[in-house]
């Protein structure tokens, strides 16, 4: 990244508007300076804004000394959409307000935790489809920004299918409601809405052969701006357009969010396969049969649980080399009882494809069913010694129907470099979230991951995949954009510049201004050394603690300072960080 | 780095296991190579000194801690907080356990030893004479989990190789070391061997040093406990703390408490006390102790329970003074309900 400077004025002007909720002391710029990703760029400063009157003087001085700005939620994301040479505003202590409107719509603030809303929604027996793992701690504004997804997007879809309304302030220091509205309509919006919906209108009319044509081959996708499927005959839907900007559009405050009606029971069931073709058949065999989420772990993950937890072997036969979780939601026992037995007909009688593992409609057995897949993630991050699980080809997705033979070609591309891995993700979708086990910190395996990430690429792109299906572009994706995108790409730049015109809501983002590799600003590179600091910490195995922290946040819903301060700094990843420089 | 509680959390529910505890404590070690601790901080690090003095004349310090003013002198010149409950002090306890072939080590921390000797303390013998045990109780010195906490590491050596002296021909032969005490326990089987390395001495008693519930839950397993259990009709809650979940014990000491007949264990969403030993007993942190606290205060609430039980002394100080009920260690409960003749 360039190494820009900025007069000091915007520093006291902020001072000034925002007092004491603005800083820029070493250690919350260095608590900012990481996410769930591998990334590490120290903000410029940390505002915690109280209200949209706070997020719009933010925006007003650092627009007028064309400072960077960057909306932040829990800070869980994995590709580096939420670090930045930016003023950065965290938005998780307060925007925490839940309102349920009836009619199947909940009004939610950005800060709002999403197990928190799911908790709310349980009561009305409702829940909000998209699911990620990460729904612990991460917030519906970062969902909004990130267009997340989860296993359940299967028959959902992502984020973006989810959101009715959307309100945003914009670099211009306006608040936007970015609604789905009627084409007839627009003419009867305000004089300031208007002009923004009769742009985005044309510009969609006027790239449609390529917005068609661009369309990757996915059923699921979180890349670039979502200008697919948001202008149609009747409809024009700009809340869908915003979701999945990553804060480059401007700072969202809150959103209208459809709910929908808890499934009363659900179910279930595993497959075993030797072959992967096999997996993949069976796969479109349960999309037709209507499965509500269908994941999948492959051998290197099998092999991982059972050699940290042999006495799992009882819950698989030894030959096993994909494993799938299929579910299936109803409103009765025998309903689901007869989608089991119909995937058993279809796959175990009539195809011949798979082995069936154990299945069950019984909550306490569904989690042991499970047991195989949660003690792998587990042990994933827990994996002694220098190589880590590294998140950078993590969430492909590559349509269902030809993702099997995808998998083929990236496991013959990871062997080609000798790099160990392990592969799991939403078969359903074709999303998959491979880790390979490297060290950034040896030379050269720096240097072969350089190689190795341009052929990936090449590879999702001649599947005409999509190279994020749920986690966003972040600084990982956006250098290949322009390559995956060769004719939508002028698209995301006229949007950009129709809501940002100065580029200065998150500027490294999906229309970069100015380019870079995915590989700067790493965490840990050749270069990385600890600074000594003549205290126990230093020792060998101290270092590698703190190292082991990933950021993922996950402390942000158990620490019991947290829980109490609302507080970056009181986490435990705070710690980490501070200690990792 | 204040903000570390060294409650453990992070050992248990980090999904990388990253030991975040161990280097606050190395980082708070480091920034007090400069900044000297506060006056409340050197009192709470040196909790069984003051306990000592205060138990010599216990009316005197229990009408002292009960009178305003004084608290209000106390808070100004100490800095520990006027609103915080402290428990009563206890008269010195001495006790000599017949000889029997069957041995532990009982170590009482602080709180058996100089605030509920006639509950934790008592209770604890007693229910290992009942089992046919020698309850051996030497004299100790702190096990200095809270100057750990507060990265004073250096000047917790010379107490804890104090104590590895008394507690080695113990190890030595095999006999137990019981901790009745959450912290202490934690002390010792977690704390000591990140930053004391190369010393098979204290390895040795690290070895020895079982936790009491788990303890006496083998012990029931094993059938040592018989049928001999009066009921307790009694509706309680247990609140598990932080350096008992974190000290990867076998049992759930929930498991124990279903021994006792006619106890109606209400289950609730346990969560953090919020007094973190000594941390909100300061007066910059007791509103923000009291905060973490009012969610499992709530949960308490909510369940209606008789009483409550823990055992850890300073979560029982903490749920006394957030729902006002009475809070006593596990043990003393079930050797309530354990009938054996001595």
């Amino acid at each position: 990244m360039n190494n820009k400077t900025y007069n000091n004025i915007w520093q006291d002007e902020l001072k000034q508007s925002l007092g004491s909720k603005v800083s820029w002391d070493v250690v919350t710029l260095q608590l900012y300076s990481t996410a769930a990703c591998f990334y590490e760029i120290s903000p410029l400063a940390v505002v915690i804004p109280e209200n949209v009157d706070d997020i719009v003087n933010v925006i007003n001085i650092c627009r007028e000394h064309k400072v960077p700005v960057l909306p932040r939620g829990a800070g869980s994301s994995l590709a580096g959409n939420s670090v930045a040479e930016a003023v950065v505003l965290d938005l998780t202590h307060h925007f925490g307000n839940i309102e349920i409107l009836g009619d199947n719509k909940v009004k939610s603030g950005v800060g709002v935790v999403l197990n928190h809303l799911q908790d709310r929604l349980k009561v009305d027996n409702k829940k909000f489809a998209p699911d990620p793992s990460s729904g612990n701690v991460c917030v519906i504004g970062g969902m909004l920004g990130n267009n997340s997804g989860g296993p359940h997007t299967l028959k959902h879809g992502n984020m973006y299918k989810h959101v009715d309304e959307v309100s945003i302030v914009l670099s211009n220091g306006k608040i936007f409601k970015a609604q789905n509205i009627l084409l007839n309509e627009i003419v009867k919006l305000d004089d300031f809405h208007r002009p923004y919906y009769k742009k985005v209108k044309s510009l969609l009319e006027s790239y449609s052969v390529s917005i068609d044509e661009g369309r990757t081959f996915t059923t699921k996708s979180a890349t670039g701006y979502q200008v697919w499927d948001i202008l149609t005959d009747t409809h024009l839907n700009m809340a869908s357009l915003l979701v999945g900007s990553e804060g480059t559009l401007g700072v969202f405050t809150d959103a209208v969010l459809k709910v929908i009606s808890k499934s009363p029971k659900r179910g279930v069931i595993s497959f075993y396969f030797n072959e992967i073709e096999n997996m993949g058949k069976a796969v479109q065999h349960l999309r037709s049969l209507g499965a509500s989420a269908i994941e999948f772990v492959d051998h290197s993950f099998i092999e991982l649980a059972l050699s940290f937890k042999p006495e799992l072997k009882k819950f698989l036969p030894e030959h096993v080399r994909y494993l799938l979780y299929v579910e299936f939601e109803g409103n009765s026992l025998d309903e689901i009882n007869l989608k089991f037995s119909d995937a058993i007909e279809t796959l175990i009688n009539k195809e011949q494809l798979a082995e069936v593992g154990a299945y069950s409609t019984d909550e306490a057995e569904i989690l042991e069913i499970f047991k195989i897949r949660k003690a792998a993630t587990v042990i994933l991050n827990k994996i002694p010694g220098q190589e880590k699980p590294v998140p950078f080809i993590e969430d492909a997705s590559i349509h269902p129907d030809i993702f099997p033979k995808f998998l083929v070609d990236v496991s013959n591309l990871l062997n080609k470099y000798s790099f160990k891995y392990v592969v799991f993700g939403h078969a359903g979708d074709g999303n998959l979230h491979i880790r390979p086990l490297l060290d950034f910190k040896d030379d050269k395996t720096y240097k072969a991951v350089e190689e190795f990430m341009d052929n990936f690429v090449e590879l999702v792109i001649a599947y005409n995949g999509s190279l994020t299906g749920e986690h966003g572009d972040g600084r990982l994706r956006t250098p290949y954009l322009q390559k995956r995108f060769p004719k939508l790409y002028p698209l995301f730049e006229e949007i950009k510049l129709l809501f940002d015109p100065e580029r200065i809501m998150n500027p490294d983002i999906i229309v970069p201004t100015n380019k870079y590799q995915w590989n700067e600003n790493l965490r840990y590179t050749p270069e990385y050394k600890h600074t000594l600091t003549n205290s126990g910490i230093d020792g060998s195995n101290w270092i590698n603690e703190i190292e082991k922290c990933h950021g993922c946040g996950t402390c942000r819903e158990y620490c019991p300072v947290f829980i109490a301060t609302g507080e970056e700094e009181a986490t435990a990843r705070a710690k980490a960080n501070i200690l990792e420089e | 780095m204040d903000y570390c509680l060294n409650c453990g959390q992070c050992l248990t529910d980090c999904p990388t296991s990253v030991n975040i505890p161990g280097i606050a404590i190395l980082a708070k070690e480091k920034l007090h190579e400069k900044k000297s601790f506060k006056i409340s901080e050197q009192l709470l690090q040196n909790g069984k000194l003051v306990s000592q003095l205060s138990s010599t004349l216990p009316t005197v310090s229990n009408i002292a801690l009960s009178t305003t003013p004084i608290r209000k002198m106390i808070e100004y010149s100490t800095g520990l907080d006027s609103r915080r409950n402290f428990p009563q002090f206890s008269k010195q306890f001495k006790h000599e356990s017949s000889k029997a072939e069957k041995k532990i080590v009982l170590w009482t921390g602080c709180s058996a030893q100089y605030n509920d000797t006639e509950g934790e303390l008592k209770n604890s013998i007693e229910i290992f004479e009942k089992l046919g045990y020698e309850v051996i109780l030497p004299e100790w010195k702190c096990c200095n989990v809270a100057k750990i906490t507060y990265g004073n590491i250096g000047s917790a050596l010379p107490d804890i190789d104090f104590n590895v002296e008394v507690l080695l021909p113990y190890a030595e032969k095999n006999i137990p070391i019981i901790f009745t005490s959450a912290s202490c326990g934690y002390a010792f089987m977690h704390e000591y061997s990140q930053f004391i390395k190369g010393n098979s001495n204290l390895d040795k008693i690290i070895n020895a040093s079982v936790d009491i519930h788990d303890f006496l839950y083998s012990l029931f397993l094993d059938g040592d406990f018989a049928d001999s259990f009066e009921p307790v009709n009694a509706r309680i809650v247990y609140h598990d703390p932080c350096h008992l979940k974190s000290q990867n014990n076998k049992y759930g000491v929930k498991d124990l408490l279903k021994i006792i007949p006619g106890l109606d264990l209400v289950e609730i969403d346990d969560s953090c006390c919020g007094i973190a030993g000594t941390f909100g007993m300061k007066k910059e942190n007791f509103d923000l102790s009291m905060k973490i606290g009012s969610k499992l205060f709530t949960e308490i609430e909510t369940a209606k329970p008789e009483m409550v039980l823990s055992g850890c002394g300073t979560c029982q100080i903490q749920i006394n003074q957030g729902t006002g009920l009475e809070v006593i260690h596990p043990v003393t409960l079930l050797n309530k309900s354990f009938q054996r003749g001595i």
